[in-house]
């Protein structure tokens, strides 16, 4: 029985270790309280704040307490330069990637272009990554912002056009 | 290749996609043509820039050739524009300002009932009133001066009208925008609501062709920027509750942002994107007749809509009338009648809050009706130009599908812009065709856009049992003629059977239009309720013709764009020459089945009848 015991021990913490892996790696999509509870009313984004459109807002997380957060602003009171390629918010509070393109810890701007692709842009309107989108023709209800799981990782839905973010 | 050049070019591809498009490219594509457009055109005269400037509707627009509109199939039926020969002399005034105010664009209505018994529809327009260019935000618009007064016009005995305004005491208040008629009170008269820019008035019929302004005794004004109203009982008590779709939550001072072009000339009428969304009204009629809001507690106080156009059917057919609002640029609003005086959002969840891309769009007329007599009532919506008109089918569970153009609508409104509409059977073959009141918002559009026009035709779009196909050009002279039109009204002007037209123009006089009829037959009904609501609305009509196909109806007067329209329904029955039965729910829960009706003619239902 004594020769079972470090292999018990040993199974036990592969298990444990996988598992913690494991609530790490899965996403849940956030909905209802909590979705309203993590993203924010407004956004500052280019030398101004604008109100959160919530209804057009999604936000996943990771693990137990790693959050991915987007949502469309209302972008009205910016000039139309601005307006051109800031549709939203985007803040991520673990390392992730989208597409496979690494984006740090942050707060930032977001903008899906008509030539399919997702521009993330620093808080002062540089473009600090550009990926390209995927086209789902098979979606049933596309809606101008949304989220859905995709195995570990989440799909990030403008439309019919979407990306791919995972927490590294 | 000089950079101009490119910027021309590179701004013409960002709109390769039109149904594709976003934000970012569209913006990018005002940016980069701007540019583009500032080197190639001489100096203008310097225009000092604006303080602040909001987004245009112009800056959807395409800029490269359409592709070619849908071919025209021959119309079965014509309509006669009557419009002369009605004496209806009416101009509306929308009282324009170099401000452009948003207010200025978005009028106005037509009601068409009969408020004095006489057998005869009667016609009653909404006008603007006066505004000072600039509006001192401290003023309201000014309506003393007749050419601003509301009318009502009474068809005589030989249908022509006479203007009977004044001895009604209809001529109104304030910036006049929508219309909504019903008998609340039961007492077998229809009253008149009225909506526009900074209150609303309820207008009590006397019965004696006078009307008494019973808005502050009963608590319906409302207040902010009402737009489309409707009448229905929502909780089946027997009296008449009143919805109040609401748009943005404006004044002159914050609807005073410059948008457009800064060249003299260029500026125009904002987007809604610039104003936040104003909440709509649900008004209960209590047993001693007078009204309280039950917005919240019913669900339906939502900011985020901007409603313009209201309708009601019951899409799951529980019994319940159900409430679309198409919101303009946001999401669309489905409430789905719990049946315990509240409702449930579900414009999401069935598929029918946004296109089939998931995109917003400019949702103003809307009608609810079964156009593939499938049992179970549809949805069509207008838009502005290049959004295409969406067609929502009833997939039977509270979900929809997108059939904008799989049934071919979407080839044929893709350049059209439309307000007032109906689900219509034209040519009473037993197909709900589709009529459209059209013009774009912008009247600069043509400044702006080589490809689209501000002034627009009527559109008729008659059903096959396939899918829709372009009549206009055919249905009449009328729909050759363009026009700024708005709201419109729907009945038999001169009850024979054939479904007539009226619409209201932004700024001129008003359309209409006679249908001349085909030779196929027809059923007409006239409800009176007794236990249920007097006119009534909510009934579930089911005619079943001498073949036994059937069709559905919903009665309700609401629909359209700011508009009210005849409470009598009409079922063509195409050749068929009997109707085996006609099935009646009432909101009571009474049911009747009459067998073997006479066709051809109206029929009146009373529900007392009713065991």
């Amino acid at each position: 029985m004594k020769n079972w015991r470090p292999l018990a021990v040993a199974a036990l913490m592969v298990l444990s270790v996988s598992l913690v892996i494991a609530a790490q790696a899965a996403a849940v999509i956030l909905a209802g309280a909590e979705l309203t509870r993590v993203v924010p009313p407004g956004f500052y984004f280019q030398g101004q704040s604008a109100p959160t459109q919530m209804r057009n807002s999604a936000a996943a997380r990771f693990g137990t307490n790693r959050y991915v957060i987007v949502g469309m602003v209302d972008t009205s009171g910016y000039a139309a330069d601005v307006r051109a390629k800031y549709e939203g918010l985007f803040i991520t509070d673990a390392p992730i990637a989208i597409n496979g393109s690494d984006l740090g810890i942050g707060a930032y701007g977001f903008g899906f272009s008509n030539e399919g692709k997702l521009n993330v842009l620093d808080l002062s309107g540089n473009q600090i990554l550009s990926v390209s989108t995927t086209k789902d023709s098979a979606l049933k209800r596309p809606r101008p912002l949304m989220m859905t799981k995709d195995g570990n990782a989440v799909r990030l839905y403008r439309g019919r056009d979407y990306v791919t973010v995972a927490v590294k | 290749m000089p950079l101009r050049s490119w910027l021309a070019r590179r701004g013409h591809q960002a709109f390769k996609a039109i149904s594709g498009r976003s934000h970012f490219s569209v913006g990018l594509w005002c940016l980069l043509t701007s540019l583009a457009v500032s080197g190639q055109q001489p100096s203008p005269t310097p225009v000092p820039a604006p303080a602040r400037t909001g987004r245009s509707y112009s800056a959807d627009e395409p800029a490269k050739p359409p592709p070619p509109p849908g071919p025209q199939a021959k119309s079965p039926v014509t309509f006669t524009d009557i419009t002369a020969e009605s004496k209806i002399d009416f101009r509306r005034a929308s009282s324009f300002t170099s401000v452009k105010y948003l207010l200025e664009a978005m009028g106005g209505g037509v009601a068409m009932f009969d408020y004095d018994n006489d057998g005869r529809m009667d016609l009653f327009f909404t006008n603007g009133a006066a505004l000072k260019d600039p509006m001192p935000r401290t003023e309201m618009p000014d309506k003393r001066d007749p050419k601003f007064w509301n009318r009502l016009f009474h068809q005589k005995k030989d249908g022509t009208f006479e203007d009977v305004t004044e001895a009604s005491g209809l001529r109104g208040e304030g910036y006049s925008l929508g219309a909504a008629a019903a008998d609340y009170d039961n007492d077998g008269y229809v009253d008149l609501y009225v909506t526009g820019y900074g209150g609303n008035h309820l207008y009590h019929n006397n019965t004696d062709g006078t009307f008494s302004d019973v808005t502050r005794k009963l608590g319906v004004a409302g207040g902010g920027w009402s737009t489309s109203a409707g009448w229905l009982d929502h909780d089946r008590d027997g009296r008449l509750d009143l919805f109040v779709a609401r748009y943005v939550d404006w004044d002159f001072e914050s609807g005073s942002v410059y948008c457009g072009e800064s060249r003299e000339g260029y500026r125009a009428y904002c987007h809604p994107d610039n104003f936040k969304g104003a909440t709509n009204i649900l008004y209960h009629q209590r047993p001693d007749g007078s009204f309280e809001d039950v917005s919240a507690n019913a669900g339906i106080a939502e900011p985020g809509g901007k409603g313009l156009g209201v309708a009601f059917g019951d899409f799951d057919n529980d019994g319940w009338l159900d409430i679309f609002v198409a919101n303009d640029s946001v999401r669309q609003s489905l409430y789905h009648n719990k049946g315990n005086g509240t409702f449930e959002d579900i414009a999401v969840t069935s598929g029918t809050g946004y296109d089939e891309n998931g995109k917003s769009y400019a949702g103003m007329g809307i009608d609810i009706g079964d156009y593939d007599n499938d049992g179970f009532v549809d949805v069509f919506i207008t838009t502005l130009s290049t959004e295409t008109y969406p067609l929502y089918h009833n997939d039977r569970d509270l979900s929809f599908s997108y059939t904008t153009n799989s049934s071919g609508v979407g080839q044929i409104t893709l350049m059209f812009s439309g307000w007032g509409t109906r689900f219509i059977d034209a040519d009473n073959d037993g197909l709900r065709d589709i009529f459209v009141s059209q013009s774009h918002v912008l009247d600069t559009i043509e400044k702006t856009n080589p490809y689209l026009k501000y002034k627009q035709s009527p559109l008729l779009m008659l059903n096959t049992g396939k899918g829709f196909v372009n009549v206009s050009a055919t249905a009449g002279r009328a729909f050759a003629g363009a026009m700024s039109g708005r709201g419109a009204a729907f009945g038999d002007i001169n009850n024979d059977g054939q479904i007539d037209i009226a619409i209201a123009a932004l700024d001129g006089p008003p359309l209409i239009l006679r249908n001349d009829g085909t030779k196929n037959h027809w059923i007409g009904l006239s409800l009176v309720g007794s236990k249920s609501n007097r006119n009534g609305i909510g009934v579930r009509i089911t005619v079943a013709d001498g073949a036994g196909k059937k069709q559905i109806f919903d009665a309700n007067t609401a629909g359209s764009y700011l508009s009210s329209s005849d409470p009598r329904i009409v079922a063509g029955l195409g050749s068929a020459t009997t109707v085996q039965s006609l099935k009646v729910q009432w909101p009571s829960g009474r049911v009747q089945v009459i067998t073997g009706p006479p066709i051809d003619r109206y029929l009146v239902v009373n529900e007392a009848d009713a065991r």
